[in-house]
This record gives structure tokens, sequence and C-alpha cells, in this order.
């Protein structure tokens, strides 16, 4: 069987975890996200930018009151990034 | 968490984690729901029956408006009635959605039931039991669905045979089956699963 290459932006621990999420929830704020990730706030920043360069995410800032609120919701593409990794993760798991 | 490379049997383990915890905070959140709502149906049922024993006069039966009451309350606590659309997972849309069209449903029976006499008890019994059964069926929580359909093949038919205002000591009965034991149960397994460290 042939190996599907890994996704090295999706084969990440945090970038993977945040994926995760957003494929379960569709869109999370940044408090939800650093609470089930036990991510460090700049780290989850860090990271959320880069699959947002991606394309894989879109992050929307406003306010709730006087308090900022980045709400991150899940793209088409990185949804199909995501079904690809966890294809080509498959593949390494069922090889002989 | 730490930013390092894993392997794909890592990968996957993660990612079924990541949707695992999803999946467990809907149970944390629909579990604290039945309880709120069990104990506030049961203490409500409580106090209108004894006022009625002690009184006898009907005007007590507006105290039942309090659990629509609370079920707007509880929705609000959620998020529901302020738009609020981050965080929720498909499961959590569909169950809020079930509840708030029973929700409706029971709020405009009580209503005409204070117009025209109808088997409220019963109805509203079968309303909230078929609920829990479909959240239990949704979720994919057992004791949900168990408890719901015990409610209402059973224990709602068995308000029509009870005479009176003891009939209320029976539906309260019902929630408890209904609501307060399978919330319990939701609680305990999610504090067992985080002692486990799941």
């Amino acid at each position: 069987m042939a190996f599907k290459e890994l996704n090295p932006l999706l084969h990440s621990e945090l970038r993977l975890a945040v994926m995760s999420i957003l494929v379960g929830v569709g869109e999370a704020d940044f408090v939800f996200l650093k609470q089930e990730t036990g991510a460090t706030a700049g780290n989850l920043s860090v990271q959320l930018d880069k699959l947002e360069k991606a394309g894989y995410l879109t992050i929307e800032k406003s306010f709730k009151g006087k308090r900022p609120c980045t709400r991150c919701r899940i793209t088409e593409k990185g949804t199909s990034a995501f079904e690809e990794y966890v294809n080509a993760l498959e593949s390494y798991i069922k090889r002989p | 968490m730490e930013e390092r490379n894993w392997s794909a049997e890592e990968s996957l383990a993660l990612i079924r984690r990541m949707i695992d915890c999803t999946r467990s905070r809907l149970e944390e959140q629909v579990g604290r729901d039945f309880l709120r709502m069990g104990y506030t149906t049961i203490a409500v049922a409580l106090a209108v029956w004894l006022a009625l024993h002690r009184t006898s006069n009907p005007a007590w039966n507006y105290l039942w408006f309090i659990i629509p009451a609370a079920y707007l309350i509880c929705g609000w606590r959620s998020g529901w009635f302020r738009g609020q659309k981050s965080n929720r997972s498909h499961l959590d849309r569909i169950t809020g959605y079930i509840w708030l069209t029973i929700g409706a449903a029971g709020l405009m029976l009580s209503i005409v039931a204070f117009l025209k006499p109808i088997a409220i008890l019963f109805i509203i019994l079968v309303l909230m039991g078929t609920g829990t059964a479909i959240t239990g069926l949704v979720t994919g929580f057992r004791p949900f669905t168990t408890a719901g359909l015990v409610t209402s093949l059973l224990l709602a038919p068995a308000t029509l045979w009870v005479e009176g205002i003891d009939s209320i000591l029976l539906f309260a009965a019902a929630f408890a089956v209904l609501m307060v034991i399978p919330g319990h149960i939701a609680n305990c397994r999610l504090k067992r699963g985080a002692q486990r460290g799941e």
C-alpha cells in the first residue's frame, strides 16, 4: 500500500488538536480552544495564525461588552485537509 | 501542549481524545441541565401538592409556571437565547433544538390546561419522556433513553389512574426517574472519567 504524505501543517500536536476540536464544533472561541488544548495563549495564537494563513480556518475578532473575543471557524479547505490527513494516517496504520 | 511531531498512532489518539472531550462536555451540560430541571420540577410539584392539600384553593396551580420560567433561565444560561453559536457541536445544537421545541409545546399545553380541562400531567410526562428518550438516542447515553421510555410508556399512563391531587406526587416521582437519576448517572460517569484521566 502506498503511503500518503502527512500534511506537515497538521502533523503537529497543537495544530492537530485545534483542528480536531473545530471539526467537531465548527466554530470555537479562543478561550475554549485554550482550555481544551491546555496550550498557552501565546503558543495557541501563533498556531492559529499558521492555520489561518493556510486557509484552514478563519479568525474573527470582536468584543463582548468590553472584553475582546476571538472566534475561529474551520473552512471547507480545512475540513478537506483534515479528512485527507486522517486518510493518510490510516494508510500508515494499516501498513503490513 | 508541547509543539512536537507525533507518530501516526499518537495523532489518531489525539484526534479521538479531542472529539471525546467535546462529547463529554455535551454530556456534562445535559446532565447539569437535567438535574436543575428535575429538582425544580419536583420542588414545584411538591409545593403545589402541599398547597392544594392544605387549602384546596386551585389558584395555587399558577405555581406550575415556575417550571417553564426555569426552563427559560436554563436556556439563557446555556446561551440559547443569546445567539451563542461558538463551542457547540452538531449534537449540542440538535439537543438544544429538541428541548426548545418541547419546552414551547409544554408551555402551550400548560396554558391550554388552564382554559380547558385536559390530562396535563399525563401529557407533560409523555412529552418530557419523549424528549429525554430522543436526547439519549442522539447522544448515545443509554440512561436517558431508558428513563425517557419508562416515563412516557409506564409512569405517564399511571397518572391517569391516580385520583385527585395525589397524581401530582406520582408526577414528582416520575421526574426523579426522568431527569434526576439520569442526571446523577451522567455526573458520576464524568467524574469517574476525569479521575481516570480521560
